[in-house]
């Protein structure tokens, strides 16, 4: 095989297993901290995505598409925060004991109503918004300019979300939170504001993704749906709660569906990455960043 | 400091079941402002429920906690904390992944602390004296995760100290499973914080001579109930305690 061919392959994974990352890292980092799984993650991904479509068609013009961007993660931010304020605390307070299903119930809901939302305010139809950019080049090797800008988006966000977690004091919050949520209670720390901040954080990550793959992936309905399953699947090859776990895996992942199809086949793309998927899970159970859980 | 007679904290009439088990049963307490008092009984007695229950971290199914004669069963953790009251674990809730240093710094991320970005450097010169204070100076740059048990209860309580206004200090087992070298140090730091700033400490142990060092009073507390008050010579010839201790 030319090895110019294979390398534009392994860009575009590359490319593509940064931008699953991003949706991975929001899923994880609200299960870091609320211990929970937000499985409607993939309609603030289609929210994102429908948030820039409208921005740039009728509102900024295609010129100012970046601009959309962190306009969609705000809305979806605040909209996560109120989904938090009034659906998912309510299993902080008080003594629930099984919180992981109250959990699964309200946002496997949330899934299905933000879904028939979506039909019933813009339609079933697929939307394009404009490209980004043109085609580009990293290297020698020819890259499609709305991947490019996405996998540049996504480092940006990346930065900024390392930056914020690292560097801040809501950051030190939403860290002490995640090693160790009674201590930080006790602490004088506000824990039911800290989980509103994470969920609104995640669930603004997932709408970026959304957002930054609109012209390539389309607006439609149902769009978060592969995107949640791909950030499932880097979850568990990288291990649940571990971010830099969701990074690697998410390469991971892109990279083998990317150079499974030119090597074998491009039909069976989904495929490799549940051969992944299972292989690790043989291998190591709890991903390879993940860790043990002590019980007691 | 001796406790100069105005009551702090009050339980009255404190009750916890989970489903049939009554943990905690028409407990009423009385801490004195500027008191040591030791809680002790044997295992399983409610000792640690108690704890969570002055603390937030557990709902009282019956009964009133005041602090300072304000109602405070119905407030929350960290709401309880901004109001001066703190506690530790038996099992030292550090933060794992955070420094030494970070792990001072985490009560200034209360909403109580609103000024802290101002404040920064003064919190942390403050967390930095404290350090020094417990012997732990020297490793503010290490991750929590690389000090032994003992050494992550004195950070514990170290950072507890951190809380401002600090009024009443709850420590569950701080002795338990630390070398002589630290146990010396918790003890110091304990007597010269009462002693210095005025706090009241609610310690429950299983350390005998520990409790008989530190504690004013003690309140011995057997299947939920508190069974004895006074000094520990007192309630070492109730013959209830010693029944409770020895088993009937």
């Amino acid at each position: 095989m030319d090895s110019l061919l294979l390398s534009q392959y392994l860009i575009a994974g590359i490319v593509i297993g940064i931008i699953y990352a991003l949706m991975a890292i929001g899923i994880t980092f609200i299960y870091s901290i609320m211990k929970m799984i937000n499985w409607s993650m993939g309609e603030f991904y289609m929210m994102g995505s429908y948030l820039q479509y409208f921005l740039v068609v009728y509102f900024l013009g295609a010129h100012l598409w970046f601009v959309g961007i962190p306009l969609s993660m705000a809305v979806v931010f605040g909209v996560g925060m109120i989904i938090q304020r009034y659906l998912l605390r309510p299993m902080f307070v008080g003594e629930m004991e099984r919180k992981d299903e109250y959990a699964t119930v309200i946002t496997v809901a949330l899934m299905v109503f933000f879904r028939n939302l979506a039909v019933v305010l813009a339609g079933p139809n697929q939307f394009a918004p404009p490209d980004y950019a043109g085609p580009t080049h990293i290297g020698p090797l020819p890259v499609s300019g709305n991947r490019f800008v996405a996998l540049i988006g996504t480092l940006v966000i990346l930065g900024l979300f390392y930056l914020i977690v690292k560097k801040t004091w809501v950051g030190k919050a939403l860290r002490g939170s995640a090693q160790n949520r009674v201590g930080i209670q006790t602490a004088g720390v506000n824990v039911l504001r800290v989980d509103q901040i994470a969920f609104g954080i995640g669930v603004s990550l997932a709408a970026a993704a959304g957002a930054l793959l609109a012209p390539i992936f389309l607006v439609w309905p149902e769009n978060g749906a592969v995107a949640t399953m791909k950030g499932f699947e880097i979850i568990v090859i990288g291990g649940l709660g571990s971010i830099p776990g969701s990074l690697v895996a998410g390469l991971l992942l892109g990279v083998i569906e990317s150079l499974g199809s030119v090597l074998i086949s491009p039909s069976f793309k989904d495929v490799y990455g549940f051969i992944l998927v299972l292989a690790i899970l043989t291998i190591r159970p709890t991903g390879l960043f993940g860790e043990r859980q002590r019980v007691a | 400091m001796s406790a100069d007679g105005i009551q702090l904290l009050e339980t009255k009439n404190l009750t916890k079941r989970f489903g049939g088990l009554v943990a905690v049963e028409n407990l009423s307490l009385s801490i004195r402002r500027g008191e040591i008092r030791g809680i002790i009984g044997p295992n399983g007695s409610g000792k640690t429920t108690l704890m969570n229950l002055i603390s937030g971290l557990y709902r009282a199914t019956a009964g009133a906690i005041y602090l300072e004669a304000q109602r405070i069963d119905g407030l929350t953790p960290n709401v309880r904390t901004a109001r001066g009251i703190i506690r530790t674990f038996q099992v030292p809730k550090v933060f794992r992944n955070m420094t030494v240093l970070e792990n001072m710094l985490v009560p200034a991320l209360s909403d109580s602390q609103g000024d802290r970005y101002k404040r920064h450097p003064e919190i942390v010169r403050e967390a930095q004296a404290l350090l020094q204070f417990v012997q732990l100076a020297h490793m503010e740059n290490r991750l929590a995760q690389t000090l032994s048990g003992g050494q992550n209860q004195l950070l514990q309580i170290a950072r507890g100290f951190m809380v401002q206004p600090l009024k009443l200090y709850l420590m569950d087992e701080p002795f338990a499973g630390v070398n002589p070298q630290i146990k010396s140090v918790i003890m110091e730091s304990i007597k010269a914080m009462n002693r210095e700033k005025g706090i009241t400490f609610v310690i429950v142990s299983h350390e005998m001579p520990s409790v008989r060092r530190l504690c004013d009073r003690v309140s011995v507390i057997h299947e939920g109930r508190c069974i004895a008050e006074g000094t520990l010579e007192e309630v070492a010839h109730i013959p209830a305690v010693i029944e409770a201790y020895i088993g009937g």
